[in-house]
């Protein structure tokens, strides 16, 4: 799952970088508003973390101008300002959670979890399509009642084709879903791990649309 | 009243009045009856002159004819008023021929025509002497004067008793019509001693003309108080929150190192967390050092400062910063240059501009500091090569908390707003520019002889 962090603070942005990567996030850190509108636009982030004071462009615009072009994504403002009237102003300004600093990562990395699986639709932590479930918290998945052993990449992969059941996805939308800036992607490596799923679960769960893209249907046998 | 002691309450408004309408009235009313009566009483006193010269004349024109010796030689007293009149008639001049009980029987008065004041029968008297038309008898007539006196009396008396019922009477008018009048002041003092130390909103309401200029700077008092109250509480709601940032940095790396896989990992987050424990220290110490700069007693006390030695000082302090990072320090001017301030102030500044110098600033460049005497002036200018703040952000970086965008975000954005209040404090000028060859940042500051 890949989030955007942006925070002008950083030994806070290194930490929440590295702190959700630990935790299974795929992070990309911008430092002001500017770069944040600028990477939201261009980028299908599952979720933002969002800083209030920013230089350039403050986080509150930010976000206005993000619902203004009814941009979907889920946004967890973290910030200093901690009375009840700016959390009202953060979460009336289209903000989908508000945590104060200082914090938890393990809180943070919940909250993150809880907002995109309500993005998604699902109101249970635990995703399910037909025989596969996922649970995202504790990273675990299971295949006709079987608990299955996957890799972080694996995982990550199988989460992102569980949230879009039914919907073709193309090489590079999963590729941008999975790897923040700056990792290095070989040309194969969807096809690599795609091939380790079918393996581990079954050759079914996802089906191959040559020149198209990739497929998981809504009932995985 | 008064409490606190700081007061000394002298004299009362009420009591003055009382005072002085008072005794200006008895004065005034008193001196009135007093001329009243000296005027009543010379009249009065041509009045009954006139009437004993008429009672003479009336007396000389019957005698002679009309008197019976034996029948008039004692006139009977017909009136209680006559006991103050006397008369006598003297044929000749010389020979008593009438006269009223009361008489003496030598002449009433030596004068033979016209008024005298006498004295018999223990009393004082006007007598007027005239002789009749033929020159044959001598009338005196007498009037004692106690009688007169006692009229003046009468008068005087009778103008100054309503005095007694008046003074009172006034005295509980004035009395509670400035109680009435300095209500007003009395309901302000009580709504002042009502409020919540923390309402400072302007009294408002009637107030009479007099009292109007005390209330309108009492409230003028208050919205400076009420400025520099909101002010205080912003400082230091802004502190607490800025804060939450360095330990927030701190907690999550600290997180980090938990979860790192392995140890290099973890040694580079343990490293991280150190240095925003750094951050929130030094940050504290900014926040203490701008705290103890809003007291107002650096006002006083200026001595005279070498602001060239103390910028050798901070340089050699900042050197072992500089090396770290390969920077060449350097420092212009004259020895001796020396301004009127306070040394420790001064160091403060001298250390934060050096510190911000050094901080933005890549590797391998120059930091500049001069000292320089420029006509009455001494001028302090510290220059480095790192990004500058763009024209229009320079007002905005003096600010407290003010961050630059761009900038690796490591200040706590204090310390211009120190350097600033410092400058201020001093009376000196303060002015951002860009360094030579318009690179880098040029803090230039005017030191007024």
């Amino acid at each position: 799952m890949r989030i955007l962090v942006v925070e002008d603070d950083a030994l806070l942005g290194d930490g929440i970088q590295a702190g959700l990567k630990q935790r299974g996030f795929g992070v990309d850190w911008v430092k002001d508003g500017v770069a944040a509108q600028h990477a939201i636009e261009s980028e299908p982030y599952a979720a933002v973390v969002l800083d209030l004071g920013l230089p350039r462009r403050d986080g509150l615009d930010v976000l206005k101008a993000l619902r203004q072009q009814k941009h979907p994504v889920p946004v967890l403002i973290l910030t200093a300002r901690d009375t009840v009237e700016d959390r009202i102003t953060g979460l009336d300004a289209g903000a989908d959670d508000y945590l104060v600093k200082p914090f938890d990562l393990g809180e943070l990395s919940a909250r993150l979890r809880a907002l995109i699986r309500r993005a998604g639709g699902q109101a249970s932590p635990v995703i399910a399509v037909g025989a596969l479930s996922l649970d995202p918290a504790a990273r675990t998945v299971s295949y006709r009642g079987e608990a299955r052993t996957l890799s972080a990449r694996e995982f990550d992969l199988l989460q992102v084709f569980m949230n879009n059941a039914g919907r073709v996805l193309s090489r590079e939308q999963l590729a941008s879903a999975l790897y923040a800036w700056g990792e290095e992607i070989e040309s194969n490596a969807i096809d690599v791990h795609l091939h380790h799923l079918r393996r581990k679960l079954s050759p079914d769960i996802v089906q191959t649309l040559r020149g198209v893209g990739y497929l998981m249907p809504r009932e995985v046998a | 009243m008064n409490p606190s002691g700081l007061l000394s309450v002298r004299g009362s408004v009420r009591r003055r009045l009382l005072l002085v309408l008072l005794g200006g009235v008895a004065l005034v009313w008193l001196a009135a009856a007093a001329v009243t009566a000296w005027e009543t009483r010379a009249e009065m006193q041509e009045l009954l002159d006139a009437h004993l010269a008429e009672s003479a004349a009336l007396l000389a024109a019957q005698v002679g004819h009309e008197i019976d010796e034996a029948e008039l030689e004692h006139v009977e007293n017909l009136h209680k008023y006559a006991r103050n009149e006397t008369f006598q008639i003297w044929e000749g001049g010389d020979k008593l021929l009438l006269h009223s009980p009361d008489a003496p029987d030598t002449r009433l008065s030596p004068k033979d025509e016209g008024f005298a004041d006498v004295v018999f029968h223990g009393r004082s008297w006007r007598v007027f002497s005239h002789w009749d038309a033929g020159h044959e008898y001598l009338v005196q007539v007498g009037e004692a004067t106690d009688a007169r006196d006692r009229l003046a009396g009468e008068v005087l008396e009778k103008l100054v008793q309503p005095l007694a019922i008046a003074l009172p009477l006034l005295g509980l008018l004035v009395w509670f019509g400035v109680g009435g009048a300095l209500k007003p002041v009395e309901r302000i003092g009580e709504a002042l001693a009502r409020r919540d130390p923390k309402y400072l909103a302007p009294i408002e309401g009637e107030v009479p003309r007099e009292i109007a200029p005390m209330v309108e700077r009492l409230n003028e008092l208050l919205v400076r108080v009420a400025a520099t109250l909101e002010n205080e509480r912003r400082f230091t709601s802004d502190a607490a929150h800025e804060l939450r940032t360095p330990l927030a940095a701190l907690k999550t790396q600290l997180q980090v190192a938990q979860g790192a896989a392995d140890a290099g990992g973890r040694d580079q987050a343990v490293a991280k967390a150190i240095a925003a424990g750094d951050r929130a220290t030094r940050l504290v110490e900014q926040l203490l050092t701008l705290a103890r700069l809003e007291h107002d007693a650096w006002k006083h006390r200026a001595e005279t400062v070498d602001l060239f030695r103390l910028a050798a000082a901070a340089l050699t302090d900042a050197a072992q910063a500089a090396a770290k990072k390969n920077i060449s320090l350097s420092l212009e001017g004259e020895a001796g240059a020396a301004v009127a301030g306070h040394a420790d102030l001064l160091a403060i500044l001298l250390r934060n501009l050096i510190d911000n110098a050094l901080r933005y600033s890549p590797p391998q460049t120059g930091v500049g500091v001069s000292v320089r005497r420029l006509g009455s002036e001494v001028l302090l200018e510290v220059q480095d090569e790192g990004p500058g703040i763009p024209a229009a952000e320079r007002e905005a970086a003096l600010k407290r908390f003010h961050r630059l965008a761009g900038a690796e975000a490591c200040g706590s954005g204090l310390g211009l707003s120190i350097v600033a209040r410092i400058a201020e404090l001093h009376g000196a000028g303060l002015a951002l520019s860009e360094g030579a060859d318009g690179k880098g940042l040029k803090v230039s500051l005017r030191f007024a002889d």
